[in-house]
């Protein structure tokens, strides 16, 4: 029961994971609070459950054009309506602008796809292993290995690519990444694009085990900063680590006190760390591994 | 000026509809929510995006205190009680950080105190929510009673916000938000300050939740602490103009009446219109209409000016 | 002797792995002017810091008229009558000059009693003697830097101090300039009778004015004395000059 409690909250933690990522990467080294990030992350989904339904891609494969719709997306908004509103104002300021957004994409998904849940069912949702008595289903495993991917894939990217490093110069020390010939203002565009794909596939990806609508957005919002505020900011351990421990603190409270409670444990958990480790378990200041 | 405008008020609801003068209440209320957030935002420099759990905190104090027999008024006072010390608990630790965490924080205790009232269900009737005890009165004498009781607390609101720009504790205030590294050096109890701005911003947001609980007579989780709500007052008080005592006021206004006129006329289409017109204020208009009204005239002078010496 | 005002006895404060300011002791009396000095980086101002609260986890004690103050948060610091100017001037940006100096007279020392008429009366003192008064409804963002330094030392005047410490009130003055801020000091010392603890690195001015001189070298103290000891003392010549030069002195004769 333990173990199935565990592995449970471990394989929800990888999704955790990558939803962190994202979030924690605009936050961090963009220095922007997105609030439209739930709802980037259903957009993702719908992108992935139309592809499915009507040209019938495979449903991991479309994970593909959802992260890449959501990348120039994410180009356009920063460049256009971000970039301007930082130059202009404060920091909350910036954040009202990604509430708008939100607005807008909340509106538009539910003009299409009104707010009815959906979900993907594909020929391996029913394929399951049975490891020491209990059932695991093939998508949760391919779902966790998937986010892992990504997650490495990310990281792989910041750390050993020239954009990569660039980015988080830029985040480091703005001036002198312009000294030496960086375009700041692009690498900042470039990373809050990267987070919005990174929210569209892990929307995506969990379009095919959890049922989706418009509705959810406030609630994966709500996740995502206790997974940030648990693990830290800008930080990819950071991101794991408030990931998989919310993975398993929402594991064990579906079995303890049911899951209704699930979202209210996760919120109480993040404002008790707020009030005695504000910068989480291990919050840096930056994209720092 | 304001004179007439304020003798306009108290006899509008005599010659108005009910459709209007319950549509000019709710402006006084969010005027009330928008003005408590601008004490934060204008002044201190904080930007509380959770505020509205003060709103959902006096509701159901409210709620359940008269559940439970206790008058109004007590109840009333029971839900300032219960915000001042959430606001103490809280705010201590949580407002010396940094603004973007205190910005968080905010809307993490707002959920979290939503989903406690979701789940207490012997407390808080749960998603059923709490009925309050009807009014016997004719429904034109309750609107009336509302609308003045709402523009009470609206006057209340500027009465305190002009107390508190004139004395001390608004000296400490704008030096913590100007510096607050030299406000402390200066003698300044910058927590305190920090604390004691969000009880008087939280106390008044509450006393809207628990006028409004008794006007709806029924409330639930999802209205009262609605995060829409604070972040809606967000934008009233950066559309009428940032730390003026007018501005969100007139935010208020403004957007109350856009939110109707788009609400009757595009209902599929509200949340993302609101979105467009928030995009357009900010790109153009980014320190509110009051201050980008008064900044047109004084250009204006100027180049008139300008053109007389030129003559 | 005049009475102990101020005793910090071998504090310490260290960033991680670099000990900036390591077993520091001295003595404050009454009434005195002392004159703080050392290299760049030796610490100075991070004293300052450690004598007013900010860092929260330091070492030693610090005494304040038989007090121990060393816990104590900075605006606690202030009620007590320590001031302080900081090295890069911080004016309250969006507030008035006046409305500046009437901050710090409002939760200084005796802000407590203080309307807020009273406390502009007092900004009006403040800042006649440090000849800001003319300038008392400019915005700060309007001020040249000699004026922001005034405007600091007004500014911590307002708080009713018995215990003043400046940080470099003096960089980037002209001659004619640190001639008048020593003017200042000597008159706020003698006159008011405000004990002043002084940061700076125009030897002239140390000089002249300080009845004593601590010098810092990283992180330790490396000599006190009166302004001629100092001048004569070996280890401080080296701080400054560098060894080599020591050495040279010392072959070379006197």
């Amino acid at each position: 029961m333990l173990f199935e409690i565990v592995l449970n909250g471990l394989l929800l933690g990888g999704l955790y994971t990558l939803m962190g990522t994202g979030f924690s990467l605009q936050w961090g080294i963009s220095g922007i609070i997105n609030l439209a990030y739930g709802g980037m992350m259903v957009l993702g989904g719908y992108i992935a459950f139309a592809l499915h339904r009507f040209i019938n891609l495979q449903p991991i494969i479309s994970t593909i054009p959802a992260a890449i719709v959501l990348f120039f997306f994410g180009l356009l908004v920063y460049n256009y309506l971000l970039r301007p509103t930082i130059k202009k104002g404060s920091f909350f300021v910036t954040v009202i602008m990604t509430f708008a957004v939100e607005l807008v994409i909340e509106n538009f998904m539910l003009l299409v796809w009104a707010s009815d849940y959906r979900i993907i069912t594909s020929p391996y949702s029913s394929i399951g292993f049975d490891i020491a008595g209990f059932h695991l289903p093939l998508i949760k495993a391919l779902i966790f290995g998937l986010s892992m991917l990504c997650v490495f894939l990310v990281y792989w990217f910041m750390n050993k690519t020239k954009t990569g490093k660039s980015i988080q110069a830029s985040a480091l020390n703005p001036a002198g990444a312009r000294f030496i010939g960086i375009n700041v203002e692009k690498m900042y565009m470039y990373n809050f694009g990267i987070g919005c794909a990174i929210a569209a596939v892990a929307g995506a990806l969990a379009s095919n085990i959890n049922a989706f609508s418009v509705v959810l957005t406030g609630g994966l919002l709500g996740k995502v900063f206790v997974i940030t505020v648990l693990g830290g900011l800008g930080n990819i351990w950071g991101a794991a680590l408030g990931g998989i421990t919310l993975g398993l603190v929402e594991s064990i409270g579906t079995i303890t006190v049911g899951p209704e409670y699930n979202e209210a444990v996760g919120l109480i958990v993040m404002v008790i760390v707020l009030v005695f480790r504000p910068r989480g378990l291990i919050g840096k200041k930056f994209w720092d591994v | 000026m304001l004179l007439v405008l304020f003798l306009v008020l108290i006899v509008l609801p005599f010659i108005l509809s009910g459709y209007w003068i319950r549509l000019i209440t709710m402006v006084f209320m969010f005027a009330v929510i928008a003005k408590s957030i601008d004490l934060m935002m204008g002044y201190l420099g904080y930007v509380p995006f959770g505020n509205v759990v003060f709103f959902g905190l006096g509701a159901y104090s409210a709620g359940i205190g008269m559940s439970h027999g206790l008058p109004f008024i007590v109840a009333m006072l029971l839900g300032i009680l219960v915000s001042a010390v959430v606001c103490i608990l809280f705010g201590t630790p949580v407002l010396r950080l940094r603004g973007h965490y205190f910005a968080v924080a905010s809307i993490g205790l707002n959920g979290a105190l939503m989903a406690i009232a979701l789940n207490a269900t012997g407390l808080t009737g749960g998603a059923m929510g709490i009925i309050f005890p009807v009014i016997s009165l004719p429904p034109d004498m309750i609107n009336k009673v509302f609308y003045f009781s709402m523009m009470l607390l609206m006057l209340l609101a500027i009465g305190i916000n002009v107390l508190i720009i004139r004395s001390r504790i608004g000296f400490a205030i704008r030096s913590i938000k100007s510096n607050e590294d030299a406000a402390r050096s200066l003698g300044v109890n910058t927590t305190f300050y920090k604390t004691a701005t969000w009880v008087i911003s939280a106390s008044l947001t509450s006393i809207a939740g628990a006028v409004y609980g008794y006007w709806m007579s029924y409330i639930s989780t999802v209205d009262v602490f609605n995060v829409m709500v604070s972040v809606t007052s967000i934008l009233m008080v950066l559309l009428g103009g940032v730390g003026t005592i007018l501005g969100p006021i007139l935010g208020a206004g403004i957007f109350q009446v856009l939110s109707e006129v788009i609400w009757s006329q595009f209902l599929e289409l509200h949340s993302g219109i609101l979105g467009v017109i928030t995009i357009l204020v900010i790109l153009f208009l980014p320190r509110g209409v009051l201050t980008g009204l008064r900044e047109m005239f004084q250009a204006r002078a100027l180049s008139r000016k300008a053109v007389k010496t030129n003559e | 002797m005049s009475k102990l005002l101020l005793e910090a006895k071998e504090i310490s404060v260290h960033f991680g792995a670099l000990k900036a300011v390591e077993k520091v002791s001295f003595d404050i009396r009454q009434g005195e002017l002392i004159g703080f000095i050392g290299p760049n980086g030796a610490g100075k101002t991070t004293t300052i810091n450690l004598l007013t609260g900010v860092y929260r986890k330091s070492y030693g004690q610090v005494l304040f008229q038989g007090n121990d103050i060393t816990a104590i948060t900075p605006n606690q610091v202030a009620r007590l009558g320590i001031a302080r100017t900081f090295q890069i001037t911080k004016p309250l940006v969006g507030m008035s000059v006046e409305e500046n100096v009437m901050a710090g007279a409002l939760f200084g020392t005796a802000g407590r009693n203080l309307s807020v008429k009273a406390a502009r009366q007092k900004a009006a003192e403040c800042l006649d003697l440090t000849g800001m008064n003319e300038k008392r409804d400019f915005p700060v963002s309007k001020l040249t830097v000699p004026d922001r330094k005034r405007l600091e030392l007004a500014r911590s005047l307002a708080t009713d101090p018995t215990l003043l410490l400046l940080d470099e009130v003096m960089a980037g003055l002209r001659p004619k300039e640190i001639d008048e801020s020593l003017e200042l000091i000597k008159t706020i010392n003698e006159k008011m009778n405000i004990t002043i603890l002084f940061i700076e690195h125009v030897m002239r001015a140390v000089m002249s004015i300080s009845q004593r001189i601590i010098v810092l070298n990283t992180g330790q103290k490396i000599a006190e004395g009166n302004p001629k000891e100092i001048s004569e003392n070996p280890q401080v010549i080296e701080a400054y000059l560098g060894r080599k030069y020591m050495e040279r002195r010392s072959t070379d004769g006197e």
